[in-house]
């Protein structure tokens, strides 16, 4: 608990300092064996895992919906989204919940990664572009690569990551294409 | 240079287009031969209101017209003017073109300067064209005793000493509200004396000039009624801190001022309406209902339209002092009333609701405690929880208002449709004290309004045709509201020629909804209108047949979590009747566990719940379950399955049947257990997730965790989807 | 009925030498506008000449900003006296009981101009 807390302060204080121009401040955490990173302005809080509320028939690696601080958060396991190793969840499990911007306005969601490393400074300068890996076009959610410490930092654009999942999120209980498709933004 | 006022602009909308409401109704309800001046002194009191405001704010050419609406008013107070049709036809008209004047004003928008001008010139020539000889100020009801809050009875030919206290807050001004208006309206009607209260300026450098710093203790004496002193501080309502005494009274004639209005009484007070506005009440009680702001009219009166013009005045005044927004107001003198944003409201809701969620988590964990201290402990709850639930119904109530603002612009809309097509209608609307919450309310008006006319364009026959049928040539359209368990019921009635069963029938048949053989009872035929895009009426009248379906109306409905029905004779009429849920925060619902997943179902859906015995399920071809339900087979939906949850049993006979209801069908819900009633807060799944069909929303337990609140109707949609797929 | 033409008044005027022309609008919306202008002659040392013959308009909002600074220039034992005449003014005054604080000189009384 102790490390949360302190990586929540660390946060909240890390937000108030000033970020110099072509720079800024970026949250990283840790899936499998990759080191993954996002504008730390996204962050809305970090937290253990509890239990999730199940969406029928949500895409799989939409967990489902937790409580926080009363609102409905949807839950992404985002090895699921990278199609890793699914991981089992202990007690060391973090969540970290962001806030999105899409067409719809600003939503919250948590993502589940094995665990928070630090918060970095990253010089916009040294970001380098992600390779094109083919018909892909799911590295549109990828900002590019940057090199902390030795290791290589995948930095992600979390608006893009989300909002690729919005338009499949909201759940036609049929599963086919067929008629009365509820659509997220209605 | 000059402040911007534009900060005051919001309030003089609401408050014009709020008076122009109750101008309008008072214009419906004025029986052209015998007009009560009580509602023409209404009517111009909101026209002189609005110039006022309006010159204040600049908008000169809403002052301008209104200038002349005002002038003919007083023509008519005066009674220098008949009212004729002709006449109100005119005001109907101006009440429309100053609404739109006021909308364009508001958004920024070019005026109809056309359309303005045009109706202008009709008003100045009707006041050009007046009589010349003033007609005898005609009383239509009698005008006995008005109650002063002393319990004087005053007659209308007293002369009376009241002392007048205003205090006014400091935003006074910022309302466009200026005391020396008041003052002048006040010197009109009596010998007034004014004392100043400048005890409350601050020294000149912490003035703000913006901010209004005095008070005033007034003496007035004359023929002067209560009302017309109200009437005076009416716009600064909630503004201020008004109170009237009655310091003295001399009676002219005792005896005809305590009995009904003679004539003599009344030809002496329409003399002195000329110069000073005496304002007449018709009805002691409605002088009370002025007085408290409360309708006279109680709960389970019949309401019915053409009303009597004494019953009429106090919807009509009391609509005025009724804001749009929230907590009702009484009248000026109570200053017991305050105007609440609506965000506030919504604000309380949300944080009452999330008390009532930890009450409900702290009163589970008290529940498993051991120990001690674990009775005191779990007796504190309990009362919390009454506490709470008691909060929850006081926020609740301050957010419902009665229904009457919804059906209060059907009496206009119904007279316009009717003289349109040449029908006659009456129509009758009842129970408009019932009170629902304010978002229920706002969104019951659309769907209301294309029921009422589809009975007009649809439902109720030409005078000609009735006369024939040995109908009275007046169709009646019945709106009534009442409270039914923890809903609302709105019903729209007509006595017309109902549903055409064979009409529809084949409707539905060219269509390919029914099959060539297929035989349906009345009540399935009627069912069908629902369908999206159906319609039978011949030509597609502006009114009804465009395209706005029925459907539309039942998912309007359902949106707000409730129901539309429907019963329907041939020759006789129709009724709809719509339920609704009292409001839109929270649910009365069934827990349900269906493997290790809760879920809520509404009461409002929920007919009965029971277990089933292998007998009296069957199986239709492939592998639809069905089970004989009060003489019907209803489907069973199984939740594990369309979920994808792993049930505790797979065994319909080991489980639990909901039968639920949605969309005029019902079905069978198999569940693994029922976890008990509660009353649950909704929350939005949609604003973080999306929208998911069968699924209405969520809810957070007492054990922090978030259970889903099902959507029978989508659910109902989802399977017969698949069924057809 | 024509609108009023706000666009075209003239503001305060404050003619140095303790003599201040209100302007023809008078009423809230400019009322802080005035509040500015008497503020420089707030603690004048001698007599305060206000001349209110321009003013065609004022409400409650005016007055109290003129009844506060009468009030406090007298509370420090300062003057003010009165220059022209305003229909609107008056009427004003009376009607808000107003005119034991601004002593408004009746049409009997001349205002005496003192020189600057």
């Amino acid at each position: 608990m102790t490390t949360r807390k302190e990586t929540s302060m660390s946060i909240n204080t890390v937000k108030q300092e000033q970020t110099g121009a072509g720079s800024h401040q970026v949250l990283t955490f840790v899936l499998g064996n990759e080191t993954y990173g996002f504008d730390i302005l996204r962050v809305q809080e970090i937290r253990g895992w509890s239990a999730v509320t199940k969406i029928p028939h949500a895409p799989s690696h939409v967990l489902g919906v937790l409580n926080l601080r009363g609102s409905i958060v949807p839950i992404v396991d985002l090895r699921m989204r990278f199609a890793l190793e699914r991981a089992e969840y202990t007690a060391i499990t973090v969540i970290i919940v962001v806030s999105v911007v899409s067409a719809a306005g600003r939503r919250d969601f948590g993502m589940v990664v094995d665990g928070v490393s630090d918060v970095v400074d990253v010089n916009t300068a040294e970001v380098k572009p992600a390779p094109e890996l083919g018909a892909r076009a799911a590295t549109d959610y990828i900002r590019g690569l940057v090199s902390i410490s030795d290791r290589m930092v995948v930095l992600l654009d979390i608006d893009r990551l989300i909002a690729n999942d919005m338009a499949s999120l909201s759940g036609n209980l049929n599963q086919g294409e067929t008629a009365l498709v509820a659509s997220a933004a209605a | 240079m000059t402040v911007d006022l534009t900060q005051f602009h919001d309030a003089f909308f609401e408050e014009s287009f709020e008076a122009l409401d109750s101008m309008e109704a008072a214009l419906l309800k004025l029986d052209i031969g015998a007009p009560e001046p009580e509602l023409i002194n209404t009517i111009f009191r909101v026209a002189h209101s609005i110039k006022g405001g309006s010159a204040t704010f600049g908008f000169s050419d809403i002052a301008s017209f209104t200038h002349s609406l005002e002038t003919l008013l007083d023509e008519l107070r005066s009674g220098g003017m008949q009212v004729a049709p002709v006449i109100s036809e005119l005001l109907l008209k101006s009440v429309d073109v100053m609404r739109d004047m006021l909308r364009s004003t508001q958004a920024k928008q070019p005026l109809d300067m056309q359309r303005m001008a045009g109706l202008q010139f009709d008003l100045e020539c009707a006041i050009a064209q007046k009589n010349s000889t003033p007609a005898p100020a005609v009383i239509a009801a009698p005008a006995p005793a008005i109650t002063a809050p002393t319990g004087h009875t005053l007659g209308t030919l007293a002369a009376a000493r009241w002392e007048i206290t205003f205090r006014p807050y400091r935003e006074l001004f910022a309302r466009g509200n200026d005391p020396l208006r008041m003052m002048r309206e006040l010197a009109e009607l009596g010998d007034l004396t004014v004392h100043v209260d400048t005890s409350a300026l601050p020294s000149f450098a912490e003035l703000n000039a913006q901010e209004c710093y005095l008070a005033w203790k007034l003496d007035l004496s004359g023929n002067v009624p209560e009302d017309a002193i109200k009437q005076v501080f009416e716009w600064a309502e909630g503004d201020c801190d008004l109170e009237l005494r009655l310091k003295g009274v001399a009676p002219a004639d005792t005896a005809t001022a305590m009995a009904a209005a003679t004539p003599t009484a009344s030809a002496g007070a329409g003399a002195l309406a000329g110069p000073t506005p005496v304002v007449s009440t018709s009805d002691a009680a409605i002088a009370d209902a002025i007085l408290s702001g409360k309708p006279p009219i109680a709960e389970e009166t019949r309401h019915e339209a053409p009303t009597p013009a004494v019953a009429a005045i106090a919807p009509a005044l009391t609509a005025v002092k009724e804001p749009k927004s929230d907590a009702p107001i009484s009248a000026v003198g109570d200053s017991g009333s305050i105007r609440v944003s609506v965000e506030k409201i919504d604000e309380l809701m949300n944080t009452v609701g999330e008390l009532v969620i930890t009450q409900a988590m702290l009163s589970q964990l008290g529940a498993a405690l051991e120990g001690p201290n674990a009775e005191k402990l779990r007796a504190g709850l309990a009362q919390l929880e009454r506490n709470t639930r008691e909060l929850q119904e006081s926020v609740m109530r301050v957010r419902m208002l009665p229904i009457s603002f919804v059906f209060s612009r059907f009496p206009r809309m119904v007279r316009d449709l009717a003289q349109r097509l040449g029908k006659q209608i009456d129509l009758k609307l009842t129970g408009e004290q019932t009170e629902l919450d304010k978002t229920v309310l706002e969104k019951i008006g659309d769907p209301l309004v294309h029921l009422v006319r589809n009975s007009i364009d649809h439902g109720i026959e030409l005078p000609e045709t009735r006369a024939a049928a040995g109908k009275p040539a007046a169709g009646t359209v019945h709106l009534d509201a009442c409270h039914r368990g923890g809903n609302i019921a709105v019903e729209v009635s007509d006595d017309g020629n109902g549903l055409d069963v064979d009409r529809i029938l084949a409707k539905a048949r060219s269509r390919g909804h029914v099959g060539p053989n297929d035989v349906l009872t009345d009540e399935q035929i009627h069912e069908l209108i629902f369908l999206p895009g159906f319609s039978t009426a011949d030509k597609a009248t502006d009114l009804s047949g465009r395209g706005v379906g029925m459907d539309v109306v039942r998912r309007n409905v359902q949106e707000l979590g409730g129901k539309i029905e429907l019963r329907s004779e041939r020759g006789r009429g129709s009724s709809f009747i719509i339920t609704l849920p009292l409001t839109l925060a929270i649910v009365d619902g069934q827990s349900v566990a269906v493997g290790n997943e809760t879920y809520i179902i509404p009461l409002i859906s929920i007919v009965e719940s029971m277990r089933l015995k292998e007998t009296s399920i069957s199986r239709l071809s492939g592998h639809d379950e069905v089970f004989s339900f009060r003489g019907d087979y209803l489907p069973i939906i199984r939740l594990h399955e369309l979920f994808g949850v792993e049930p505790r049993t797979r065994a319909l006979h080991e489980g639990l049947v909901v039968i639920a209801e949605g969309d005029g069908r019902r079905v069978g819900l198999f569940v693994d257990d029922l976890l008990g009633q509660q009353q649950v807060v909704i929350k939005s799944l949609e604003v973080n997730y999306g929208r998911v069909e069968g699924v209405s929303g969520a809810t957070i337990l007492g054990d922090g965790s978030v259970a889903l609140i099902l959507d029978v109707t989508g659910i109902i949609h989802a399977v017969s989807m698949r069924a057809a797929a | 009925m024509g609108a009023p033409h706000r666009t075209h008044l003239p503001p305060n005027v404050s003619r140095g030498g303790g003599a201040f022309a209100l302007a023809a609008e008078c009423t809230v919306a400019a009322a802080e506008s005035l509040k500015t202008g008497l503020a420089k002659l707030l603690n004048h040392s001698s007599i305060v000449t206000l001349d209110i013959s321009a003013v065609q308009r004022i409400d409650t909002a005016g007055l109290q900003v003129i009844a506060t600074f009468i009030r406090e220039r007298e509370s420090h034992g300062r003057k003010v006296q009165w220059r022209g005449a305003a229909p609107a003014v008056s009427t004003a005054t009376e009607l808000l009981g107003l005119s034991a604080v601004l002593k408004l000189p009746t049409p009997a009384t001349q205002a005496v101009e003192t020189t600057p």
